[in-house]
């Protein structure tokens, strides 16, 4: 346990000895917030409700967002493709640790600094904005909308696990990474809430891994447990369960294919 | 500058060969650029179909702005797309290799990767601007002429920011995320900026001339742009495209040759 946690550790530190690098990532959200926020703050102008949705239950959505986004959708197994592909991962592989103990510590670390730093942005955008956000008052929700994140992280993990597992037996591992951001961008409901779309592409979009990502916990945070949201969860954990043994069948056919000459 | 454009043609045909060395690639990547436009473009139009107006502004004139930012976008990324490999040349040290070669080193290293992808998103692009704007009912020629001399005005200041995140490229080898920082700040301009509240809305139309460049264009093509701040948008672009030459020179002058 002691080896992982030294891992850990020397993980967290890496952010601070690129200080400059973890700041202007953060900064890179921050911008990206500011788009969702005055595109809709402009949305409201002049109006209450739009799309079902209250403009103090809509801003609350957008700050939801930078923090999911830090929690669930920044993810450090992007890297693996391009350890795969130079023959980095060989380093792992010869260790006596567990590779995958050891990716879940690095995710684990990553998601801890930015969690946190999303924390601290919200707030100080909460203090110079100033805008009405809405505070769930019932305690009994929190841990759903835990449970909705963690099947969040759990989905993200193993989808990208897949992707980068691709370059076992590709170099071009870039191309379907990118296919996967902008389908994230849109249908995880990282710029909107999903229900705001017509019923029948939301309905199909709940049939896909998308929505469990970032909409269902926010979703749930702002409305509460009900018997629909109950629901998503489950299909949420059938999307984890799916993607955690599609990832360990492309690792172990992927370890089949791996071949090193050394350097 | 004949030989300067023969060896600007002669790396676009090698970039021509790369980007078509991996067809399925290329495909993949072609696709995701075209899934990303067609959900955002259809989003903005779903949006504005329920909301009617954004910040006074129709769903064709929003749809306008939206495909002027991305005509702009691609284009820089189309024209300037080595500047993303800029970093990994200065850290290994192949950047020595270009500043001892004869000619100018922008010619490899801001317009030495031309991205062909880009050239056939752009093009449709374009398609879908024209089909939009001739549904604008102010549309006239002067309107068309200060549109497209304003779209130039916006490239300069693309390029003058290349050039700036080339300069950083140089003086501070640690930042990776220059140029994504750069997108992002241009992505401000997705939609028009007057969806931004003051100071914020003025920081990004006149410090960092987001506005200028995404924005001013449509705003021309709409009739609604001030003569004043067409000269303004002049004055500023000329102005920070010199200032990103003297912080490229700067930055050169401090070039020591980091790998090798």
């Amino acid at each position: 346990m002691k080896k992982y946690w030294l891992f850990f550790k020397a993980n967290v530190d890496f952010y601070f000895v690129y200080r400059l690098s973890f700041i202007l990532w953060r900064v890179r959200n921050i911008l990206g917030f500011l788009i969702i926020y005055f595109l809709w703050s402009s949305i409201y102008s002049g109006k209450t409700v739009v799309f079902n949705y209250t403009q103090e239950q809509m801003i609350t959505y957008v700050l939801a967002i930078s923090f999911t986004n830090a929690l669930i959708i920044a993810s450090r197994t992007t890297d693996i493709a391009s350890e795969i592909v130079s023959g980095d991962i060989i380093n792992y592989l010869l260790r006596p640790v567990s590779f995958f103990s050891l990716v879940i510590t690095k995710e684990l670390a990553d998601k801890i600094v930015n969690g946190i730093a999303a924390v601290i942005e919200i707030v100080l955008l909460v203090l110079i904005f100033q805008p009405h956000i809405f505070i769930q008052q019932n305690l009994s929700v929190y841990p759903f909308v835990f449970a909705a994140l963690l099947i969040g992280a759990a989905i993200t993990f193993f989808l990208s696990l897949s992707l980068s597992f691709i370059a076992f037996w590709t170099s071009e591992v870039w191309a379907p990474r990118f296919i996967y951001f902008v389908l994230i961008s849109m249908f995880a409901g990282t710029f909107f809430p999903l229900d705001i779309l017509p019923p029948l592409l939301y309905n199909f979009l709940l049939a896909t891994p998308f929505p469990y990502l970032i909409y269902l916990p926010t979703k749930i945070y702002l409305t509460g447990i009900s018997g629909d949201n109950i629901k998503l969860l489950g299909i949420g954990i059938i999307w984890a369960v799916v993607f955690y043994f599609v990832a360990k069948k492309i690792w172990q056919k992927g370890l089949m294919e791996f071949s090193f000459y050394g350097k | 500058m004949k030989k300067h454009l023969k060896i600007f043609f002669l790396l676009s045909k090698y970039s021509m060969k790369i980007t078509f060395q991996y067809p399925a690639g290329s495909i993949s990547f072609l696709i995701g650029k075209l899934l990303r436009f067609g959900t955002y473009f259809l989003f903005v139009f779903y949006l504005l179909a329920n909301t009617k107006l954004l910040v006074g502004y129709s769903m064709t004139q929003t749809l306008i702005f939206f495909l002027t930012f991305n005509i702009i976008d691609t284009l820089s990324q189309l024209l300037f797309r080595q500047v993303y490999r800029f970093r990994p040349m200065v850290v290994s040290g192949e950047l020595d290799t270009v500043l001892v070669k004869p000619h100018h080193p922008f010619v490899r290293i801001l317009l030495g990767g031309i991205d062909f992808l880009d050239l056939l998103t752009v093009v449709f692009y374009i398609g879908l601007l024209f089909f939009l704007a001739l549904q604008l009912q102010a549309l006239s020629l002067i309107n068309i002429f200060l549109y497209l001399l304003l779209m130039l005005n916006g490239l300069i200041i693309a390029t003058a920011f290349h050039i700036m995140v080339l300069a950083l490229g140089i003086l501070t080898t640690e930042v990776d995320h220059t140029i994504m920082i750069y997108r992002d700040l241009n992505r401000l301009g997705v939609f028009p900026i007057d969806i931004y509240s003051e100071p914020i809305k003025s920081i990004f139309t006149f410090v960092i001339p987001i506005g200028i460049m995404v924005t001013f264009p449509a705003k021309s093509l709409f009739g609604i742009l001030s003569l004043n701040l067409i000269f303004i948008s002049f004055a500023i672009s000329f102005g920070l495209f010199v200032f990103s030459m003297v912080m490229w020179n700067n930055a050169l002058k401090k070039y020591q040759s980091w790998g090798g």
